[in-house]
């Protein structure tokens, strides 16, 4: 699975695909990501669609991230996946932005 | 022409002499040969059947007493197969009480032995002539119940390529469905369709008194007329426009024009039809309603006929539209008087003729209008198509009968809830591994079923939460009630009903109680490190669909079911 990860500054981009929510563990290249930085944004611009499976994995990051005093945020969400974020009300805890950019930019606030 | 002739091919009289003495036959032989009949001879009941019986014999002297087979049993014989033949028993004198059995049994008359010649030579020829008698008779009798047939036939074909118009399939929010019978005797019932514009059709729905070729004909004139009256009052209303001749007909206050109103159509008809329906003594009884979808009223003339029932779909109470005015070919005086009524969605009319009400059971009972509405008022809220063939089923459950004696005629027009939903009745069927591979098939699936759906009735915000619960379901089957193995089945039906979505999941793995799974507590009012990482699934599902049920029979195969209401604008 090839995922790709972009630095600006301290906060971490990491492009998630499609095959993200058939995993059950956390993916070994974000996992190493979570090494070296504890701010994230998931770009979640080509996850065409995503199931409880996926939302448990992403709240596993959450939890991480925010233990070691980092946060996740999301951005580009497709409509269908917000659908299930909404059922959940996981947009009501995890930030969710249109761009990257208005991502990286809220960690600075 | 010898009295031994057939008046009708002139040719010799053929017949039969069965007598087991070799004088005798000798002796009838000549004697009647000289009467003029042609003659044949076999020695035995037996030799009779076996060699010489047949449509071309015409008279049969029968001995009672024979070796092989006698005269009783021959005389059975020739009864059953040729009933036209009578034969003339021949006797001795202490059989006479066999012979006056045989005459019980069909023998034309019998004659003591010795016969005195001159006395069987008459009653030969008058045995001859009952059988020609016979034979004629029959023929015109079969050639008169051919031409019967025959007038049916072509009455029928009256009837299905005149008289039955179909019913339009594009007018919105109307779904329409007819059926007519033809009974054995083929009368005048006759239903149209007038589509006059995207929103506005005409109905009619009527019976010519009278059976068989005459009252077809009729109907058929019948409608010709009705189509030329819309067209005649259409163009008049047009010309009048043109003229701007002050003309109010057909105008309403804006000056635009409108359709000819069905108690002028029926009006005119009326007019030209008088004189016709006078002569050959006959009258209709029919119920002219036009269905405006913009108005959302019907609009009727009826003309004596049978009441037409109108189901409120949110009620379920009937009301019956009957009007005041006498059937067609009664000389009226009256103007026609026209009724409207409003209609709603979920409403349903239906039109029929008499040969429903007073179609008979084997006590002779009617089944009558009360029965019709009692039955109207259970399956009225049904597609129109399966009122119509339940109403059909019921007709022969009651007459106890596949035939009617009356047309069985009825026209079901539903005003539909929503568009096209009615049309939604399909079922699809996946099987899939139990392989979360295959997850991606299964949300194809629903997706590829959910597309015949309006968007008014389901939007894509729950197509993609229906695609979330399939998935959910689906993984949870693979997951927990196959622990992961991946070369299971599961089956998945998707049903289209007439206002919801059934999806029903099958697997023969452990059985799944929904009971065992904790309630999931809000999110967003969780303290980040309390954040659930599994167990959504259920309440994912839940959420989702507007009803979930899980079950297992005894042979261990589970389901899971959930529906989906379609309705319109759901929401949050």
């Amino acid at each position: 699975m090839k995922i790709s990860i972009q630095n600006i500054g301290d906060v971490s981009i990491v492009a998630l695909n499609n095959d993200f929510y058939k995993t059950k563990l956390m993916n070994p290249s974000v996992l190493s990501v979570l090494q070296r930085s504890n701010k994230l944004v998931f770009d979640m611009s080509h996850v065409k669609f995503f199931d409880s499976s996926g939302c448990g994995i992403l709240l596993s990051y959450l939890k991480t991230l925010t233990n070691s005093g980092g946060d996740l945020k999301l951005c580009r969400v497709r409509k269908t996946v917000l659908t299930l974020f909404e059922l959940l009300r996981i947009h009501r805890i995890v930030e969710i932005f249109n761009t990257p950019e208005e991502a990286v930019r809220s960690f600075g606030d | 022409m010898s009295v031994a002739q057939d008046a009708g091919t002139n040719k010799l009289a053929n017949i039969l002499v069965v007598d087991d003495d070799l004088t005798m036959r000798f002796l009838l032989k000549r004697v009647l040969s000289n009467a003029g009949f042609n003659v044949f001879l076999a020695e035995n009941g037996k030799v009779a059947i076996d060699e010489y019986l047949s449509d071309e014999i015409g008279v049969v002297l029968l001995d009672v007493q024979m070796p092989v087979m006698g005269g009783m049993e021959c005389l059975r014989y020739i009864c059953k197969h040729y009933p036209d033949l009578a034969p003339i028993m021949l006797t001795a004198n202490e059989e006479v009480t066999n012979a006056v059995e045989a005459m019980r049994h069909g023998a034309f008359d019998y004659v003591i032995k010795p016969p005195e010649m001159k006395k069987l030579v008459a009653l030969a020829q008058r045995a001859f002539q009952t059988y020609t008698q016979a034979k004629r008779l029959r023929k015109v009798e079969a050639e008169l119940a051919g031409a019967r047939e025959h007038e049916i036939f072509i009455a029928s074909k009256i009837q299905r390529s005149l008289l039955l118009g179909r019913p339009p399939e594009d007018i919105e929010g109307l779904k329409i469905s007819s059926l007519t019978i033809p009974s054995q005797k083929v009368d005048g019932d006759f239903i149209d369709f007038f589509k006059l514009n995207d929103h506005t059709v005409d109905v009619v729905v009527a019976d010519v008194m009278g059976k068989g070729l005459l009252s077809a004909f009729f109907g058929a004139a019948m409608k010709s007329h009705f189509l030329r009256a819309l067209h005649e009052l259409t163009i008049d209303a047009v010309t009048c426009k043109m003229m701007n001749d002050q003309c109010v007909l057909n105008q309403d206050a804006n000056g635009s024009f409108h359709l000819p109103q069905p108690q002028d159509i029926i009006t005119r008809v009326q007019s030209r039809m008088i004189r016709n329906l006078e002569e050959l003594e006959s009258f209709v009884t029919l119920c002219y309603a036009r269905f405006d979808m913009v108005e959302k009223t019907i609009c009727f003339v009826d003309c004596g006929h049978v009441r037409t029932i109108h189901y409120k779909g949110e009620s379920g109470d009937v009301e019956l539209l009957q009007g005041i005015n006498m059937p067609l070919g009664f000389p009226e005086k009256d103007p026609f008087i026209q009724y409207s009524a409003s209609f709603q969605p979920g409403d349903l009319f239906f039109f029929y003729s008499d040969g429903l009400t007073e179609n008979r059971n084997p006590d002779n009972e009617m089944y009558n209008e009360e029965r019709l509405v009692d039955f109207i008022k259970q399956h009225g809220h049904l597609d129109p198509k399966k009122i119509i063939d339940s109403a059909y089923v019921e007709m022969i459950a009651f007459a106890d009968s596949k035939t009617f004696d009356d047309d069985f005629t009825c026209v079901a027009i539903k005003i539909e809830s929503e568009q096209g939903l009615a049309q939604l009745n399909t079922e699809a069927i996946l099987e899939i591994k139990s392989d979360l591979k295959e997850l991606v098939r299964v949300r194809i699936f629903i997706r590829e079923f959910c597309e015949s759906v309006p968007d008014s009735l389901l939007d894509p915000r729950r197509i993609d939460m229906l695609e979330i619960a399939v998935t959910e379901v689906a993984t949870n089957i693979i997951r927990h009630a196959y622990s992961g193995r991946a070369d299971e089945q599961i089956q998945i039906k998707a049903q289209m009903a007439e206002d919801k979505i059934i999806l029903l999941f099958y697997d023969w793995g452990q059985g799944f109680d929904p009971q065992m799974v904790p309630p999931l507590k809000d999110i967003s009012k969780m303290a980040i490190k309390d954040l659930p990482e599994g167990g959504m699934g259920c309440y994912i599902i839940a959420q989702s669909v507007d009803e979930v049920e899980y079950s297992s029979d005894k042979k261990g195969k589970n389901c899971a079911c959930l529906k989906i209401i379609l309705a319109p604008d759901i929401g949050d």
